[in-house]
This record gives C-alpha cells, sequence and structure tokens, in this order.
C-alpha cells in the first residue's frame, strides 16, 4: 500500500564493481532493497523520491543505469505532470466541490400547515438566507431567534445545514377561531328601505314588522328587549333572516373620447442569474420611457436539484398615454360590460337578487349615461348592540 | 555479562562498543536469511559471495542466489542459500 503510493523502481546498473556502487548507496542514504549481482549486473530496487539520488551515483561512478520497471502513485502524477488541463480540472473542481458545499442551493420546508412553502422560504429569505449565500458567515441560530421574535404567524423555526441544503422546521402559530359573542344583548335593524317579502327565521328575539310591512334603513326589525305579559322584561342577543325588496339607483358613464394606453412592441432580453448576480446577456442601454417591466428566473437543473444558476427572461413592454374616440354603439357596449361587472361583483357575489334593471340613456356631447334602476332582494339584517358594542 | 567481555574487560574501547552496541550483532534464520548490524563496507558481492566488514571482523557468506537488502544505517540484510560463514579478524583488533 505504501509502495503504491510513494513508488518502487526497479533498476539494473552496469559497472566495474558493484560492491563500490553498493556503497555508494549506503553513505548516499538510498534504501535499496532486492540487490542481486549476476553476471557482474547489479539488479534493485529503490524507493521513487530516491531516484534522483540513484542517477547522481550512476552518474559520478561512470556506470549505466537502466530503469526496468516502475509503479506508484509519484511516477503516476510525474507522466501527467505536463497535462496542465489535468491539473486545473482538479483544482477548479476542488474549488468548486469546497464552495458548492458551502453555500446553500436549495431550502426545504417541513411541518408548514396553512403557510406555503415560497411564504415560508420568502421569510427566511428576508432574514439572509437565500439561495446562493455563503453559509458559515450566517448564524442559523440567530436567524431562528429573529424569525421567532419577529414573525408572528411562526411559533418556532428550526434551521439546520445538510450539505448545501438548509432545512426549516417551522411549527406555525395556532389560530384562535373567531368568537361570535352571542350573549351580548343586541338588536336587528334593517339596512335598507326596504318591503319584507319573506321572513325566513327569528330563531332568538320579538319580530316588530309584519310580512310586507315596509321599513327604513335602520328601522328595528327584531327586538332584542323581550317584555313577557307574566314575566319582566329581558335581554336577548336577536337573530333573524329577513328578506326585503328594495330599490337601487346607479349611474354608468363612458366618456366617448376616454385615455388609454398604447403598447409598443415588446423587447426581450436576458440575463445570466449566478448566486444572486445578474449578468447582462445584452449590451446595457437605459431605457427611457414608461414601460412595464416582467421577468421570470429559469434556474438550471441538476438531477432535480435547483441550482443557484440560471437564466432571467425580461420582457420590457414600452406604453405612452393617448386618446381614443368611441363610437356611441362602441360606448354602449363598453358601459354595458360595466354593469355586467358592477352587477357580478356586487349583488350576485353577495347573494343579491336581481328582480328587476330599468335603464335610462343619457347622452350628451361628450359622454353617453345610463342611470339603472335595480329592484334587488337581499337580506336586509344587521346587528346592532344595544350597549354600544357596534364596533365589535 | 559476556564472556568476550569478562575476557577483555580491561579495555575501555570493549566496554565502549559493548555499551552502545558497536559490536557486530548477528540474526541468522535458517540458512537463508541473514542479519548483521553495523556492517562498514561490502569489499565483494556476487551471486556465491558476500564479503563484509563489520566493526571488528569481516564476515563472509558463501551460497548461491545471494541477494542484499536494506543496506542502510550500518545494517544489512543478506538473503539466499547460505553454505557457509567465514570470520576474518581485521588486524589490530584482538579477539575478533
Amino acid at each position: 500500500m505504501l509502495d503504491n503510493i510513494r513508488g518502487v523502481c526497479k533498476f539494473r546498473v552496469f559497472c566495474e564493481s558493484p560492491e563500490a556502487f553498493i556503497n555508494r548507496l549506503k553513505m548516499s542514504r538510498v534504501s535499496a532493497k532486492g540487490l542481486q549481482v549476476k553476471e557482474g549486473v547489479l539488479y534493485g530496487e529503490i524507493y521513487g523520491f530516491d531516484l534522483k539520488a540513484l542517477e547522481r551515483i550512476t552518474k559520478s561512478e561512470t556506470a549505466q543505469i537502466e530503469i526496468l520497471s516502475e509503479y506508484g502513485f509519484i511516477f503516476t502524477l510525474k507522466k501527467y505532470r505536463l497535462r496542465f488541463g489535468l491539473a486545473a480540472g482538479v483544482i477548479i473542481a476542488s474549488v468548486l466541490i469546497f464552495y458548492l458545499s458551502n453555500i446553500a442551493l436549495k431550502i426545504n420546508v417541513y411541518g408548514n400547515t396553512t403557510l406555503s412553502d415560497e411564504q415560508i422560504i420568502s421569510i427566511i429569505n428576508d432574514y439572509g438566507i437565500t439561495i446562493g449565500t455563503y453559509l458559515p458567515n450566517v448564524s442559523l441560530r440567530s436567524a431562528e431567534f429573529d424569525i421567532i421574535s419577529g414573525v408572528k404567524e411562526i411559533a418556532w423555526i428550526g434551521l439546520r445545514r445538510s450539505g448545501c441544503i438548509v432545512e426549516a422546521e417551522v411549527s406555525e402559530m395556532t389560530v384562535p377561531p373567531e368568537i361570535v359573542d352571542t350573549n351580548l344583548p343586541c338588536n336587528v335593524v334593517s339596512t335598507q328601505n326596504a318591503q319584507i317579502v319573506k321572513i325566513n327565521a327569528v330563531p332568538i328575539g320579538m319580530l316588530v314588522p309584519m310580512l310586507y310591512d315596509t321599513v327604513k334603513k335602520g328601522d328595528l326589525l327584531v327586538s332584542g328587549v323581550i317584555t313577557g305579559k307574566l314575566t319582566n322584561s329581558y335581554l336577548v342577543h336577536a337573530m333573524a333572516d329577513i328578506t326585503g325588496r328594495y330599490e337601487e339607483k346607479k349611474v354608468f358613464t363612458q366618456n366617448l373620447i376616454d385615455a388609454a394606453i398604447d403598447y409598443d412592441s415588446p423587447q426581450r432580453r436576458q440575463k445570466f442569474y449566478l448566486f444572486g448576480l445578474e449578468i447582462p446577456l445584452y449590451l446595457p442601454r437605459e431605457q427611457t420611457g414608461d414601460f412595464e417591466y416582467e421577468a421570470e428566473l429559469s434556474r438550471f437543473n441538476f438531477f432535480g436539484l435547483q441550482l443557484p444558476a440560471g437564466i432571467i427572461n425580461e420582457k420590457i413592454t414600452p406604453y405612452k398615454p393617448s386618446q381614443v374616440s368611441y363610437s356611441l354603439a362602441e360606448a354602449k357596449k363598453l358601459l354595458y360590460e360595466k354593469i355586467s361587472d358592477y352587477e357580478e361583483n356586487f349583488f350576485k357575489d353577495e347573494g343579491v337578487t336581481i328582480l328587476e334593471r330599468r335603464e335610462n340613456f343619457i347622452i350628451s356631447k361628450n359622454a353617453v349615461t345610463i342611470e339603472t334602476t335595480y329592484v334587488l332582494e337581499s337580506n336586509i339584517c344587521k346587528t346592532e348592540y344595544i350597549f354600544g358594542e357596534n364596533d365589535k | 555479562m559476556p564472556s568476550s567481555f569478562s575476557v577483555n574487560k580491561g579495555k575501555i574501547s570493549d566496554f565502549i562498543k559493548h555499551t552502545f552496541y558497536l559490536n557486530t550483532h548477528m540474526n541468522l534464520t535458517d540458512n537463508n536469511h541473514l542479519e548483521i548490524e553495523n556492517c562498514k563496507q561490502i569489499l565483494e558481492y556476487n551471486n556465491i559471495r558476500v564479503k563484509l566488514q563489520t566493526s571488528n571482523m569481516i564476515v563472509s557468506v558463501w551460497g548461491s542466489n545471494l541477494s542484499v537488502e536494506d543496506y542502510n544505517m550500518d545494517g544489512i540484510v543478506i538473503n539466499g542459500e547460505f553454505s557457509s560463514l567465514e570470520f576474518e579478524k581485521i588486524q589490530g583488533v584482538k579477539n575478533a
């Protein structure tokens, strides 16, 4: 084993006096093995690092040396000593292995239930641990402490390093459920000027108006103060589900000459991303005027592991403000789109039923206006605390 | 105390040689392996004979296929098939 590392060289020497040659070897502290004289020729073995001394002795003794065989790491190394590319490759690989094993290439998150992996990674990034961070320069313990004390959604976080991967084990804060205080006495009042068309349920409280009665906004629908004939008055937390029918007016306007944005054709360019460094793959020049900017990073993959290197694809779309003029038909079409969006957002999503829609067109010189009157049906109940707790 | 020392006990040089292990120490295994310490010089070396000078004598090893190893730091190992050993006193050295 040791011989394979230091190398062994078998040789033979043609000399007048093998004895003198051996004595010279001894004086030069050259360790020789298996010395044998056959027909006046000296055979033997020496270690690789003694080869120069042997050659020197041979020269001074006017003898001839012949190397029979060489083996061992030193001789292999000697054979490849002029292959600089190989040496450079070994050095670069060593440096890369050292560097890549000390930087964060991936952040794994465990134990999260409500927060997504991306959210937690973003939090960790904010505290100085990102893909490409040189990990020996980062204190994971202080980052843990900072995250626990600074992020209220996280109750505990454990950061540990596994080679080039940062493992984050998270324990999220338990969110307390929303507590509806059903013990506080309250009335139920109307939210609209409406006609009561359906009384779905009044589980607690005393109903004040009757079916098909009209009520004003803020009128009492269900009282939380119950007065019995044989008992004293007492307060309850009134609850009700009462549907009312009411009208609502809304005005939609569309200018015939409106502001618009003119987009130019987008410019696409790329940057090389390496450990957070962005190297432009184009000649940098200042972008003038207004523009929209989109960038997307595509990381290189190595057997499923995302490397801290990749390509950033940028899309720059210049634009300038302009004016656009609409015809009457186009303006009306835009108005109906607005109305449709409004109904979708404010009525359908809120559980409001549209019974009727009346439209009144007003066409002026610069704009088209639609005055819309809706007949709607919805729950008109609103809780109002008796003892001024309405802010809750 | 070895008997040789008791004979020459009056001589300081022998005492020093003995004390500092400067005598010729030999270790023979069968007839094919011989280790000699304090070997000063190889006087003759070929297939059948190795003649050495030690501190106080000349040793001749006769045999066949003789080879020398580890001739360094005044020690030598001789391998081969030995037929005889000869000891010759160096002139001027008594009781070799």
